[in-house]
């Protein structure tokens, strides 16, 4: 046996071992196993980041609640239950259609910059640690999911967060997309968002979270109250209790967090309402200005919209859709006097104001 | 440790079929290329905590860390291939971007694993599924599928290394013929010869 595989074989015995029934010396033995040579610990991280990937497999468990021990069994899946079950919900990342599947392309490496930036974050923000849980949603996917705490958490469109409970702290990593949080009580361990550099620390409430862009985060507080860390001053992630005059958010505020600002402003209960509909798989504009309309479409499907005539920007656009239902929309359109142009290539949508010529 | 140690190392394990690639062509055996990646993984991580100035393009880095343990090798054994001296040329062109095809693509992923999953014996499968599809806890699938739970361990230890080997270790060339294979042709864009 080579030394290779004795520390691959040591490796992937510590990582079971850790999820099995703990011993108390367990974890210094870890450290002093890790410690005695970078390669173990090299190799320790390598076999837990291909643990923690196989996570994603749970988005293959049947909606019905049976538990089958064989559904990975080579006789019950084939290529369709695959591509139906496993595949399309994890659609939207990279951001590329199916179809890009079956096109050999040389520099797919530039694709797939996003995961790669993820990873990087959830690095630095402390995967280090065990007992991180991945989830994400595809281009218009949502999912409500449990933690062991009680938190239910909704994740909206493309998104991906990363949870870790344990006995002294809820940590929540979001490094894509949106979520919002119903937070279950517990003032022992208080609850923790880290998303692009943003702290959000809540005991028991109820508020959303969605990163914006790089630098910008928007925190939506439906109840309760939450403190709200800006960047660059609360960024470790190891030990994110706040600044003492760490910004307070209450229900019925909204907070958007940018490099150096947090900008807090009142919203009404209806407008958040609103705000979150999309948690029921809906959008509703009311005096939204097209230009924010359309940027919520585009995140909810595939097929994007453009606005290409600058002077429709800020017309003001109401109604109530599914957020996938990309036709009803376009439908809507010319009562707000904008002319639509469905281009060639992929299906692509382009956006006019009525009368002027092409 | 610093916070962000393990950065480098994830980024890293992104590109290791690129990384084997690069010590097969000295070493020409597939154990002594085990051997030296784990030590190439090992320099990538004491570089990421160490406080040396941010590397730009993490996968160029790992790539030199490479050519390096295989050089310091090949110094060890005292044997200098013939073909060395092409190879360093041919490793020169070797940039990030050009030719670094590796395609971190979750659709691919995901086909990959289930592939390995299904290749385990069928014991293992089971107990892999219900593990981390169904997320039952060790002590839970010991009881349900009446074995120990030392047994279970043992099986999820090889699910584990083979879910390893099949999101890391597998050649570009291969991972591609997986995935096309697999969902069948589609535009005759992705046969050659068609």
């Amino acid at each position: 046996m080579t030394k290779a595989s004795e520390i691959h074989d040591a490796a992937a015995e510590w990582l079971i071992r850790l999820e099995g029934p703990a011993a108390p010396d367990m974890w210094d033995a870890l450290q002093t196993w890790m410690d005695e040579d970078p390669r173990h610990r090299a190799e320790f991280i390598r076999l837990r980041v291909a643990w923690n990937r196989v996570d994603r497999l749970k988005n293959m468990r049947p909606e019905d609640g049976t538990i089958d021990s064989d559904l990975l069994a080579p006789s019950k899946i084939s290529p369709a239950t695959l591509l139906v079950r496993g595949l399309q919900p994890l659609q939207g990342k990279p951001k590329k259609g199916l179809e890009d599947l079956f096109i050999p392309e040389r520099r797919r490496v530039l694709t797939t910059a996003a995961a790669i930036a993820a990873a990087g974050v959830l690095a630095w923000f402390g995967a280090y640690h065990l007992g991180w849980k991945s989830y994400e949603t595809g281009i218009g996917g949502r999912e409500k999911i449990e933690l062991s705490d009680g938190t239910t958490v909704d994740l909206n469109t493309n998104t991906e967060l990363y949870a870790r409970i344990s006995g002294s702290r809820r940590e929540i990593m979001l490094s894509q997309g949106e979520a919002l949080f119903h937070v279950a009580h517990d003032t022992k361990r208080p609850f923790y968002v880290v998303a692009g550099g943003t702290v959000v620390r809540a005991v028991g409430t109820a508020f959303s979270v969605r990163i914006r862009d790089a630098g910008h985060v928007d925190v939506l507080v439906a109840e309760g109250r939450v403190a709200v860390g800006a960047p660059e001053t609360e960024a470790n992630f190891e030990n994110p209790t706040l600044l003492a005059g760490a910004p307070k958010v209450s229900a019925g505020e909204a907070a958007s967090v940018r490099r150096n600002s947090v900008a807090i402003r009142s919203i009404l209960s209806k407008d958040i309402t609103r705000k979150l509909s999309w948690t029921e798989g809906h959008l509703d504009f009311q005096g939204e200005t097209l230009d924010d309309a359309v940027q919520e479409f585009n995140r909810y499907n595939q097929r994007h919209i453009t606005i290409a005539d600058p002077s429709i920007l800020k017309v003001q656009f109401g109604g109530s859709f599914l957020t996938t239902d990309l036709d009803s929309f376009i439908a809507a359109l010319p009562r707000f006097g904008i002319r639509v142009q469905v281009g060639d290539k992929k299906g692509d949508i382009r956006l006019f104001a009525a009368g002027k010529p092409p | 440790m610093s916070k962000n140690d393990e950065r480098y190392l994830l980024q890293a394990l992104d590109i290791e079929s690129v990384l084997r690639a690069c010590l097969y062509r000295y070493t020409r055996s597939n154990p002594d290329v085990d051997e030296l990646l784990q030590e190439v993984y090992a320099r990538v991580l004491v570089a990421g905590s160490s406080n040396d100035p941010e590397v730009r393009s993490v996968r160029a880095f790992a790539l030199t860390i490479a050519r390096n343990v295989a050089f310091d090798w090949l110094r060890h054994k005292q044997v200098v291939p013939i073909e060395l001296v092409a190879d360093l040329e041919a490793l020169e062109v070797l940039d990030e971007g050009e030719q670094i095809e590796e395609i971190v693509n979750s659709h691919q992923e995901l086909a990959l694993l289930v592939e390995a999953i299904q290749d385990l014996p069928d014991r293992c499968r089971q107990v892999f599924t219900l593990r981390k599809v169904y997320g039952y806890s060790q002590k839970e699938i010991a009881l349900r599928m009446n074995i120990s739970e030392n047994t279970v361990e043992q099986h999820l230890t090889k699910a584990a290394r083979r879910c390893a080997q099949a999101l890391f270790d597998q050649p570009v060339s291969e991972r591609r013929s997986i995935l096309f294979g697999r969902f069948g042709k589609r535009k005759g864009s992705n046969d050659q010869g068609e």
